[in-house]
């Protein structure tokens, strides 16, 4: 079960690296053209704004899941401090299954939106608002995979620990 | 409904939860609590990203690191260092003037500080600045991006409170200086007391190499600010354009891009965008109950019945509007509290523009505290700069920033006579 | 007791807004209290088109959307968008509510659970303003950038006259217009008003290309739910609001525009030649569009008018 877990995850976090960069590479490539075709070619493009949110709504989303198995995500490490340490485990544990819990949500109900969705169509480009809302659900079940994974691979102590904390806090003791 | 959605969310930061899905969680629950049909959440979470004018922030941060990894940013160091590396601070200063600048350009503060956190915190490091000082005053003058203008605030605030742009595009001028020279005070302050902050002995020959040697990197701010002017470009398409010349210099002047590591770099920036982003997703819906439950207009009414010396009641609104920038998008604010505002403001005989500008410079500071401080979130995560480190170093640079703003309250003309003027 | 949600996009102070207010004020007492609406303006709650998805999903009961806004759950709403299809609002106000849309409107209630609560909500014609051109004819427009939202009506229209349609998002509008990133926009008198467009323009060209008709939409089931008698005075009283408002809006319009003529040097071309953009744009439009709207729409649409206008 743990061997499934860590090789699913595994591909999951290759499949994130590539579309981040693919996704940022064309957002970037076709920014740059619009003002390309509109300042110097007198010809702007007419569908550049959808079609790039649309881009961006995925990469955003992605890059939130994959910040998580990178362990970038964002945390009030302040906060953290007044809990005294013998609750330590009790508090990881109701922070990683609300997170599931939350993964729960986005993905179920993420479903029933795009459902919903899946008929509407984008003006310009003609495509069904299901490209916006299929992101949420389906970036939300490879995020679920890694905290799934951190608990299984380090502990549920750790799973959701960011590198800032780590840093910050080498920098405090020094 | 207030009251639960605020204490959930302090008890799940309490226990370790990621901002982001603790802002999901407790409006989550509350959504369920009410009764509302839970794919609200799912929808306001998806259109709090669909905004075009955030694609401006990974490019931003895109175009510092390529300007970082293609000797762009070391060459401008260098030339700066040769400059001002003899005057105590030389390099924050130049921070601060930096800011002054790109925020003639751009109108959004996160993008600004997207780019400005990815160039000058590691140089400042480099330069003997502690690394609390540099991120704090970064932050700190990101705040300029919406008040000089353009601005899409004011815009915004011009609109719903029926003031001309034009008026307030002026009117920010001022403020965005009185706010600089409160930074540039708390620079020589701080560098003195702390005693960093000063390199090498001037020398001309230095200064002039140093010129020629970053030629190709000089002429990168000349075409943005030109190109915007002239109308080549809009704000969003500012930052693709920087991080095309950052691109093309290091490819084919400077050699020092390797192709094959831009895949790397590009998934860096977009992970850096995303950690931050997805909390401006889920605090959409946590923002949406806060105005299903008329959270602002509450606290208003609480306090219109404290005073009516209009001093005091703009002190109050002072205050309300910093709390709230904590916890609610900026945007949606603007478009709740103006209506409700301008009644009171225009009964105690004060400029809607002038209260404009004390309005759009409370809300910008307010990004920078927690729990909900996208600056501060920005910085951070770029920077791998942990809140409790950023919550220290920001207190003086805090201060600077209330003491401009109750100056700019209190002196209605350093926002008015400018206006008067052109009239 | 009832308590219904109505989000709308339209700000405080807008005549629409002080409609609306009035409305559910005298719902409120016609009802003696049994159905209170809580009002949530100038898109809080979220923009126009996603409120109008909050109502299908119920979270909201009622919201304003402009016909267009409605377009991607039906896009056989946007037919009375057309460029330059109207001689006058009486014209357009009869199809609208006749038996020409009606199988729009039932599209919208059986796939989407939206009804109407009324199918007019005047809001304006639009026209053009531009920087530096006094424009007259299309051939004064010819390679023009012109501002337009990212949607294929707009994009058709301004490739039709012969300018170069310029999506730019509304909220960098006005900066756009500063720089001179375009040339020109087009909206109608109540937004450049109050989005302050004119601060940046030389010239208004009363074009009246295209009409703005916003409708108040119920979601159906909250409707249901409703005791009847409830029902009828929430009708009536839209109904009451929607007459007023077409009076009241055309009022505001013409002191908008003495007001932007008395506090800026801009000039107002009242006499564009209408019939030669009408050739050059209508035809364009439903052309492109005539797969999307559906082509027996389009065609009921126009022979209505023809209709109305050979009595
Ligand atoms: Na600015
Ligand atoms: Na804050």
């Amino acid at each position: 079960m743990k061997t499934l877990v860590l090789w699913l995850d595994d591909r999951v976090r290759e499949i994130e690296y590539h579309a981040l960069w693919l996704l940022l590479a064309a957002i970037f490539v076709i920014l740059t053209a619009t003002v390309f075709f509109r300042y110097v070619l007198g010809a702007p493009i007419t569908w550049t704004e959808e079609f790039l949110t649309m881009l961006f709504t995925w990469m955003v989303f992605i890059g939130a899941s994959s910040a998580l198995s990178t362990h970038q995500h964002i945390r009030i490490d302040i906060v953290l401090r007044l809990l005294p340490p013998r609750y330590a485990l009790v508090a990881s544990i109701v922070a990683v299954l609300t997170c599931l819990a939350v993964f729960w949500v986005t993905i179920h109900y993420g479903l029933k939106y795009a459902r919903t969705t899946w008929g509407d169509l984008t003006p310009m480009m003609g495509v069904t608002f299901g490209f916006y809302t299929l992101a949420l659900p389906v970036t939300s079940i490879c995020a679920a995979l890694h905290v799934i994974r951190a608990c299984v691979d380090d502990g549920v102590r750790t799973a959701l620990m960011s590198t800032i904390e780590a840093q910050a806090g080498e920098g405090d003791e020094a | 409904m207030i009251a639960t959605l605020l204490l959930l969310l302090l008890l799940l930061l309490l226990v370790g939860v990621p901002t982001a899905y603790a802002l999901a969680a407790s409006a989550i629950a509350v959504i369920w609590l009410e009764g509302i049909p839970l794919t609200i959440a799912v929808q306001r979470m998806t259109a709090g990203v669909q905004s075009f004018p955030l694609l401006a922030i990974p490019l931003f941060i895109l175009a510092g690191t390529l300007m970082n990894a293609s000797g762009i940013s070391e060459r401008l160091f260098a030339l700066t260092g040769a400059l001002v590396g003899h005057i105590r601070g030389g390099m924050a200063y130049v921070n601060v003037l930096t800011n002054v600048f790109m925020s003639g350009i751009s109108g959004s503060s996160l993008a600004d500080c997207a780019a400005t956190t990815r160039v000058f915190v590691p140089q400042m490091i480099k330069h003997g600045y502690d690394k609390g000082f540099s991120v704090g005053l970064t932050a700190s003058a990101a705040v300029l991006a919406p008040i000089i203008p353009p601005s899409i605030l004011l815009v915004i605030y011009g609109w719903q409170a029926n003031v001309s742009i034009g008026d307030l595009f002026v009117a920010g001028i001022v403020p965005g200086l009185v706010i600089a020279i409160a930074l540039v005070v708390t620079v020589a302050v701080m560098t003195r007391l702390r005693g960093f902050g000063r390199g090498a002995a001037f020398s001309a020959g230095k200064l002039r190499d140093a010129f020629f040697d970053a030629s190709w990197a000089l002429l990168m701010p000349v075409i943005i600010i030109v190109g915007f002017r002239m109308g080549i470009f809009t704000a969003t398409e500012v930052a693709a354009i920087a991080a095309a010349y950052a691109f093309l210099v290091g490819v084919f002047v400077y050699r020092t891009l390797k192709v094959l590591e831009l895949p790397r770099v590009f998934t860096s920036a977009a992970r850096d965008t995303s950690s931050i982003l997805v909390i401006a997703a889920t605090a959409a819906p946590f923002g949406w109950i806060l105005s299903i439950g008329q959270a602002p207009q509450q606290l208003l009414s609480f306090l219109s019945g404290f005073s009516d010396n209009p001093m005091l009641i703009l002190l109050l609104i002072n205050i309300i509007l910093l709390v709230l920038g904590t916890f609610m998008e900026t945007l949606v604010l603007i478009i709740i509290l103006v209506p409700i505002l301008l009644p009171l403001i225009e009964t105690l005989g004060i400029d809607p523009v002038h209260f404009g500008i004390v309005m759009i410079i409370n809300l910008v500071i307010g990004q920078l505290t927690p729990p909900l401080g996208v600056l501060m979130y920005v910085t951070c995560g770029i920077s791998g700069t942990s809140i409790g480190q950023f919550m220290r170093s920001i207190k003086p640079f805090l201060v600077a920033l209330i003491i401009a703003l109750l100056a700019i309250t209190y002196i209605p003309a350093l926002a008015l006579y400018p206006t008067a003027l052109l009239r | 007791e009832t308590v219904l949600r109505f989000g709308h996009p339209n700000v405080v102070g807008e005549m629409s807004s002080k409609l609306y207010d009035e409305f559910v004020a005298r719902i409120a007492e016609r009802t003696n209290g049994e159905v209170t609406i809580q009002v949530f303006p100038g898109e809080q709650l979220g923009k126009e088109t996603e409120m109008v998805q909050q109502l299908r999903d119920g979270v909201l009961d009622m919201t304003a959307a402009s016909m267009a806004a409605t377009s991607t759950l039906v896009p056989a709403m946007e037919i009375p968008s057309a460029p330059f299809l109207w001689q006058n609002w009486l014209e357009a106000e009869a199809v609208i509510s006749g038996a020409a849309m009606q199988p729009a409107f039932d599209e919208l209630e059986e796939k989407h659970n939206i009804v109407p609560l009324t199918k007019i909500w005047y809001w304006g014609w639009r026209n053009f303003t531009l920087s530096e051109k006094p424009v007259r004819t299309p051939d004064d427009m010819a390679g023009l950038k012109i501002r337009v939202p990212e949607s294929p009506v707009w994009v058709e229209m301004i490739r039709g006259i012969g300018a170069a349609p310029t999506p730019i998002p509304f909220s960098d509008v006005y900066t756009a217009l500063q720089q001179g990133t375009v040339d020109g926009q087009e909206n109608p008198i109540p937004t450049i008003y109050a989005r302050k467009f004119y601060e940046v323009q030389g010239y208004i060209v009363m074009s009246r290309h295209m009409l703005q008709n916003n409708m108040i939409l119920m979601n159906k089931d909250s409707m249901a739910r409703l005791d009847p008698r409830h029902q009828r005075i929430i009708l009536e009283e839209v109904g009451a609001a929607s007459a007023k408002m077409t009076l009241l809006q055309q009022r505001a319009e013409e002191n908008m525009l003495k007001e932007i003529a008395a506090t800026t040097e801009i000039t107002i071309i009242d006499d564009p030649d209408r019939a030669a953009f009408a050739e050059r744009s209508t035809e364009a439009v439903f052309t492109a569009l005539a797969e999307r709207w559906g082509e027996d729409r389009i065609a009921a649409v126009r022979e209505t008018i023809e209709t109305i206008r050979g009595q």
